[in-house]
């Protein structure tokens, strides 16, 4: 498969802040979760992808050019969603058309109107007499409409209502459709991503997790619930991370079924994105698997 | 860039629409009292750091400097559009004055050459004041941005008495230096100090938040 971006040992320093050596890749036609607590690395990943930030170490490549200099002419194929609606209140979506028709080499007035139309947003009112969905289907459409192959997503979906989610995840899922295009969305709403993403990628502070395949995710690993006491009697290399509260503690493991017929009488359910996510940054991680 | 350029003309053009009608306005009664200099230039510099500012802090400001990152436009192309943006504006400003100004000396019955030293001075203290400002507002953002336009427009505003009242208007260093081969070298110096201005801002948005 095709990778369309690779990140190899790609590193930054900030006074409060240290990215760690990342490795991602992404292949063609998938979509991947970028997935961390606030400051964990996400948006400065995106810019560093983008180009908008200087890394200081490591080497990236989009659609098989290393990213070097020609930031400018890569973003021609790369499509980006913030977490707010970034355009100017007094323009209309026509306004943007003809602004970005100026701008993209290969944008298709006729697909962004097309969208607008499908996502119930009229060409000629100001945005900002638009909801906040409105404005996220605005951005959405206005960044799929030059066809790019990669497309990034920044909270894209964080304060919309469930309806406008459950539109902006379809127009997700059709864009990857043809195999030839992929979605990188970095979210904390671990529901979204449970419902599209092919592969999730775990930052925490700044360090690379895991990246896995969703499936592998949900069906593989799972969360013992036990007492203390029954915990203790537990091998601790069997869980990658686990969490006591006053009442029980919940452990995570990699592969349920062998946890399952390890221990028979404990009880073990499917860990869910969130649960693997609080797990790992509030919880106690086994060594090694925490930088 | 034509996007770009067509985003900053849209935005401008909705904010300014109403202040560049009443400078119209005003400068109608101006021209039987010849005037001309004194409302049109005064007014006319006003708005240009005025245009100057919101080029450069609106983008910051609405979150547009996010969507910047992201287009297929390098630093320069991106500082360029300003620039560009702004002298058109400059460019366009200036015309009408120089129409109301060659108008007003032919009302007057004076030769409509005599508009051209205040036409030139007018250019090329707008291509000084947009060389200083842009570069400020990229580095220290919209407060000292304002202060060094309100600096300059206080500057102008002395100028233009100084031209008006105090007879500098009238005098051979005004006519030498802003009208003959010393106003095109003029015009030629505010252009290298525009380009200059330029390279310094995309240095300066280059190396910010990067």
């Amino acid at each position: 498969m095709d990778m369309i971006l690779r990140m190899e040992g790609v590193t930054r320093r900030f006074d409060s802040f240290i990215l760690q050596p990342l490795h991602l890749e992404l292949p063609g036609g998938v979509i991947m979760g970028l997935i961390g607590e606030n400051g964990a690395g996400k948006t400065t990943t995106l810019r560093l992808i983008l180009g908008a930030l200087h890394r200081d170490g490591g080497q990236i490549t989009i659609f098989g050019n290393p990213l070097d200099g020609n930031e400018a002419n890569i973003r021609q194929d790369i499509g980006v969603v913030f977490d707010e609606c970034c355009f100017h209140e007094s323009m209309t979506p026509k306004n943007i058309d003809s602004i970005f028709k100026g701008i993209y080499q290969n944008w298709n007035s006729s697909d962004f109107q097309r969208y607008c139309t499908v996502l119930q947003l009229p060409m000629k009112k100001k945005i900002k007499e638009f909801s906040r969905g409105m404005k996220m289907k605005l951005s959405i459409a206005a960044a799929i409409s030059h066809r790019p192959k990669l497309l990034l997503l920044d909270e894209a979906t964080s304060g919309l209502d469930p309806v406008v989610r459950d539109d902006v995840l379809e127009l997700l899922q059709e864009f990857v459709s043809d195999e030839e295009h992929s979605v990188l969305f970095s979210s904390h709403i671990t529901e979204d991503l449970e419902k599209i993403a092919d592969y999730v990628a775990y930052l925490h502070r700044g360090s690379l997790q895991f990246v896995r395949s969703k499936d592998e995710l949900l069906y593989e690993y799972g969360v013992v619930k036990c007492g203390k006491s029954e915990f203790e009697k537990m091998d601790k290399s069997d869980f990658t991370a686990w969490r006591e509260n006053a009442f029980e503690v919940q452990a995570l493991t990699e592969n349920r079924e062998a946890i399952r017929r390890k221990y028979p009488g404990c009880v073990i359910d499917q860990a869910g994105l969130e649960e693997i996510m609080l797990l790992y940054s509030k919880g106690s991680v086994k060594r090694g698997n925490r930088s | 860039m034509n996007g770009l350029l067509r985003k900053d003309f849209l935005f401008i053009a909705k904010k300014y629409k109403v202040s560049l009608l009443f400078l119209l306005i005003a400068a109608l009664p101006a021209l039987e009292k010849e005037r001309v200099d004194l409302i049109l230039g005064v007014y006319l510099f006003a708005i240009m750091l005025s245009i100057q500012s919101d080029l450069v802090t609106a983008s910051k400001e609405k979150s547009w400097k996010k969507v910047e990152e992201s287009l297929p436009v390098s630093p320069l192309g991106i500082v360029l559009e300003k620039y560009i943006a702004a002298l058109l504006f400059l460019l366009a400003g200036s015309i009408v004055f120089l129409l109301f100004s060659v108008l007003e000396k032919n009302m007057a019955g004076k030769s409509v050459w005599e508009a051209l030293p205040t036409f030139t001075f007018l250019m090329v203290s707008c291509c000084i004041a947009l060389s200083l400002q842009i570069p400020v507002l990229y580095r220290f953002g919209k407060r000292v941005g304002v202060a060094v336009c309100l600096l300059l427009a206080a500057v102008a505003c002395i100028a233009i008495v100084g031209i008006r009242w105090w007879g500098w208007g009238d005098s051979a260093a005004f006519s030498i230096l802003f009208q003959g081969p010393a106003s095109v070298c003029l015009m030629a110096g505010a252009v290298v100090l525009t380009a200059l201005s330029w390279l310094l801002s995309t240095h300066i948005y280059r190396n910010q938040d990067r």
